[in-house]
């Protein structure tokens, strides 16, 4: 009977390859049913890209989930709607029939490839799996074959010899390639890419986005890509679907997106990530958080674009650019080594000693930012700690404000420096309300009456933005931002005079990486801070710093001002950072 | 980010369930709150147990005169026109009174149970143990040399539970602190550590026991210490594992930097985290204590002599398997309080699962 209804379907939409209609995805709280996301319809033809964008918790990857029929259960349903392949409903589909598509016809590439494949076995046998489960008619010396041929497929060389690899002795772009040659093992007329480049570096993200690219025109599939990030869209796909709320806002060509977007929302969206055109250290749009409620369309985009009209009549201040120039040196580091010790193996004791950072030398003068750019493994993270005094150099000197840094007497440290972490609920005790988070340094320190300290929490919120009344709150109740503005508030209760953030954005969606950027400058200018700011993220550091190290392997291969570096790179390795990096397809900004 | 935004929305769920307060959650599951209950209530009543068995009066009226035997030091015989100085029976002045027609304003209450746990309390030409009886007061008869069983059972409840409770504090001071330590400063402190846990622990416990007791007369405080010298390294594989893995989080190096302590690391940060896995094994160790004293007082290397106590009881029903009222109440005591603890136990480690219950099709 179901047969019927899709043939009737299958007439009237026949050049379609995926058609999503009215689909409603339910999350059960408590005993009620709340919806995620609202009646969504898209479709996709064969051999076309389509990416859907949008910020964390806007229900892309549910969608693509629901495609998968891969909801977890059983607090999640697909309340209403179809979701036709190839004019046939998944939804309506048994286990078995299921598994005929699953990884046949349609394959998945998810973020993680580690987690996503299995550690005790090797990829070869792993790929043969899933060739086997398939194309049975296949004798075992083709499979493995066509195994190899795949391999190649995807970049990787040795293939003999990779294929007994197991997962843990590939590193993350190797891994995300054998995901993808898993992928195009049966040939599948669509695959949907979960976020795949978000866990890499820049230049492996650069090469997987070319080699998905390639693959997709060779094998003639589709493909349905997942990002929050606009520029790895505009990338690699034709057309772009925006979704905000659960809904989709904007469906439109990636040039029409950059150069035009109609919805407010897509315009402020492009406009607060820090791009080449947009002045250094200028206030970026803030988008509000996304409305939990269905919100009426209008109304939707009345608020945002009270949101770009706002950022319109910010007056841009010019001074902001040319940083007050300051002379006093507070920060200098001279010759600093750091090296690991790794045993080779288990019964050989020889240690082989491993070297994070080699040879780093910088200046930080007061009332300035330095970046450290590198990728991950180039040691920027150990140089960091070391100067917060987490770990101590093997050589070479630490001086702050001209005497060597005292490492072993906390207190002392504590008042001069402080470290904002990559990841705010890491870094805040959950078990503490606000206030006892923020007044932890003050009873410490032994600062002030009781309330005294409560005072000065309230005077720190104020600071970063957030209402009185969130002290008697845990951290778990408020969103990555907001967490990390209190993260802010924590360090800055001390006053300290020079502030280490540890990628402070890159866990954070772009609308809110533009707030807390705002919220550094800000403070900055107030509190005459000193930043050293650590980042992969090169358009980030191009906004908010002075000074640019680039880090690679160790070591500080390119040191000077952040607009020189980011226009006119004069080392190798910087140079092809910069190119790696995602840029716009923009022609003019118009908006700016 | 390691897990796909969805698995985080869901997590980020199951965690908003958590809001509820873990007591709130422990209401929900009724076994375990109403085997709370039904222990606190009796740890309460035991702790007034000498208001409702004792073989003092509560209250005796002599020459309008009012006298408070169980809040008053011994009171001689004579003070009641007795014709004796040693500490008056209270029981014997009732009977007396109430046989004496003339008397009017004098008068007895005794307690609901008028005998003490020590108290041998020899019938009229019979040879104890006496069988149950309503009539002489002894509810669940007496044991072999005339002590009443229920007097006994619940001071020997009262003893054994404050003992498992005691033993429990101690152990997990100890262990929980030794076990962060280890775990968070690593290095030499651990290495030592971990060696003598591992010797100390291949001491047979029972042997030092049986010495310990020949050497000195054991006591309540004695038996604590001796347990807990014993006790304390299982707690320690815990702490140690979880501080280890909570000491490389950034809250604590967030601590670090703000200039806190490693005390206060611990104390503060790194014990409220992890104790929620010490926190289930709280009832189970009640349960254990409670066995552990009993084991010893059976095998008569507990508590000595007169003091009540369920082992002694239950050797002496094993001993005299003709008298069944002695061996069935205290093993139906027994079990009773046991299934008690465990199943408070088991609600307590229902609240802390971190299972989320989540299947893919």
């Amino acid at each position: 009977m179901n047969d019927d209804i899709t043939t009737s379907n299958n007439k009237s939409h026949s050049n379609f390859l995926l058609e999503v209609i009215d689909l409603t995805i339910s999350v059960k709280q408590g005993d009620q049913w709340h919806d995620l996301v609202h009646e969504i319809s898209f479709q996709l033809c064969a051999g076309q890209t389509l990416g859907i964008v949008g910020e964390s918790g806007c229900g892309k990857s549910l969608t693509v989930q629901a495609i998968m029929r891969l909801l977890p259960q059983p607090d999640m349903k697909i309340r209403s709607g179809q979701i036709l392949f190839n004019g046939k409903d998944l939804l309506k589909l048994s286990q078995r029939q299921l598994n005929e598509i699953r990884g046949n016809k349609i394959a998945m590439i998810f973020q993680e490839p580690m987690t996503a494949l299995n550690p005790v076995r090797t990829i070869g046998s792993q790929i043969r799996e899933q060739i086997q489960l398939h194309q049975n008619q296949l004798t075992s010396k083709e499979t493995h074959r066509l195994c190899l041929q795949l391999l190649m497929d995807v970049g990787l060389d040795l293939v003999e010899k990779r294929e007994k690899n197991y997962p843990h002795q590939l590193s993350g772009g190797m891994r995300q390639r054998v995901m993808i040659a898993m992928a195009l093992s049966c040939k599948p007329e669509l695959i949907i890419a979960d976020e795949p480049t978000t866990a890499l570096d820049v230049n492996i993200q650069a090469q997987i986005l070319a080699l998905l690219q390639s693959l997709q025109k060779k094998y003639q599939t589709s493909l349905l890509f997942i990002s929050h990030d606009l520029a790895v869209i505009a990338q690699i796909c034709e057309q772009a679907l925006v979704m905000y709320g659960g809904k989709i806002i904007e469906r439109a060509s990636i040039q029409q997106l950059f150069n035009q977007p109609q919805h407010p929302y897509s315009q402020a969206l492009i406009l607060c990530s820090p791009s080449r055109n947009h002045p250094c250290r200028q206030p970026l749009p803030c988008i509000p958080q996304a409305q939990t409620e269905n919100e009426p369309e209008q109304q939707q985009i009345e608020r945002f674009q009270g949101v770009l009209d706002e950022y319109q009549r910010t007056e841009k201040d010019f001074s902001l650019i040319e940083n007050k120039a300051q002379t006093e040196t507070v920060l200098q580091l001279k010759d600093i080594f750091k090296s690991f010790e790794l045993n080779s193996s288990i019964f050989n004791f020889r240690k082989h000693p491993f070297y994070a950072v080699k040879n780093a030398s910088l200046k930080l003068q007061k009332g300035k930012t330095l970046g450290i750019v590198g990728t991950s493994g180039s040691g920027k993270t150990t140089l960091a700690k070391m100067i917060a005094g987490f770990l101590t150099p093997d050589s070479g000197d630490i001086l702050y404000q001209g005497k060597p840094l005292d490492r072993s007497n906390r207190l002392i440290l504590a008042k001069e420096l402080q470290y904002i972490f990559q990841d705010p609920q890491e870094s805040l005790n959950s078990r503490h309300t606000i206030q006892q988070l923020l007044i932890e340094p003050l009873i410490i320190h032994g600062i002030g009456t009781a309330a005294d300290r409560i005072d000065k929490a309230k005077e720190m919120l104020a600071l970063v933005g957030l209402p009185d009344h969130v002290l008697s709150r845990y951290p778990h109740e408020f969103s990555g931002g907001q967490k990390q503005r209190i993260g802010i508030a924590r360090g800055l209760i001390l006053q300290p005079k020079l502030l280490i953030c540890d990628e402070p954005v890159s866990a954070l969606d772009v609308s809110v990486q533009a707030q807390i950027l705002n919220l550094l400058v800000e403070l900055q200018q107030k509190l005459n801070l000193t930043m050293i700011f650590i980042t992969h993220d090169l358009a980030v550091v191009r906004h908010i710093a002075d000074d640019i190290a680039v880090m690679h392997d160790g070591e500080i291969i390119e040191y000077g001002a952040a607009v020189r570096i980011c226009d006119q790179p004069q080392e190798n390795y910087t140079q092809q950072l910069i190119a790696s990096t995602p840029t716009w397809p923009i022609s003019d900004n118009r908006l700016a | 980010m390691s897990h796909s935004p969805t698995l985080e929305f869901v997590l980020g769920l199951a965690m908003h369930r958590q809001i509820r307060s873990p007591w709130q959650k422990f209401k929900q599951l009724k076994r375990g709150y109403f085997s709370l209950l039904i222990l606190a209530g009796l740890i309460v009543l035991s702790c007034f147990a000498e208001l409702i068995f004792n073989s003092k009066a509560l209250l005796v009226s002599y020459q309008d005169e009012l006298y408070w035997p169980i809040f008053s030091d011994s009171i001689e015989g004579k003070q009641f026109g007795l014709d004796y100085e040693y500490e008056t029976n209270y029981r014997q002045l009732k009977k007396t009174w109430q046989m004496d027609s003339s008397n009017h304003n004098n008068f007895v209450i005794l307690p609901l149970v008028p005998f003490n746990p020590t108290e041998v309390d020899l019938l009229d030409g019979l040879y104890p143990p006496h069988a149950p009886s309503i009539e002489n007061q002894h509810y669940l008869g007496t044991d072999t040399i005339g002590r009443d069983v229920l007097v006994r059972l619940v001071y020997g409840f009262r003893i054994a539970i404050f003992f498992a409770i005691t033993l429990l504090i101690v152990e997990y001071l100890v262990g929980v602190f030794i076990g962060c330590f280890m775990g968070f400063l690593g290095g030499a402190f651990d290495l030592f550590f971990q060696r003598i846990i591992e010797v100390w622990s291949n001491i047979p416990f029972l042997y030092i026991v049986m010495i310990m007791s020949s050497l000195i007369t054991p006591g309540f405080w004695s038996l604590v210490l001796i347990m807990a010298l014993f006790g304390w390294m299982s707690m320690t594989w815990y702490m140690r594992s979880a501080s280890y893995k909570e000491a490389n989080r950034d809250y604590v190096l967030a601590a670090k930097m703000m200039g806190a302590s490693n005390f206060r690391i611990i104390y503060k940060h790194i014990i409220p985290n992890s104790i929620s896995t010490i926190i289930t094994f709280i009832p189970f160790s009640v349960a254990g204590g409670i066995t552990a004293l009993t084991a010893l007082d059976f095998l008569s290397f507990g508590l000595p002599a007169p003091a009540p106590s369920w082992g002694e009881l239950l050797k002496q029903g094993v001993d005299n398997l003709d008298y069944p009222w002695i061996i069935s109440s205290v093993v139906i005591s027994l079990s009773f309080v046991l299934m008690l603890v465990t199943f408070i136990g088991e609600a307590i480690r229902e609240i802390f699962d971190p299972k989320h219950k989540v299947y893919y099709e």
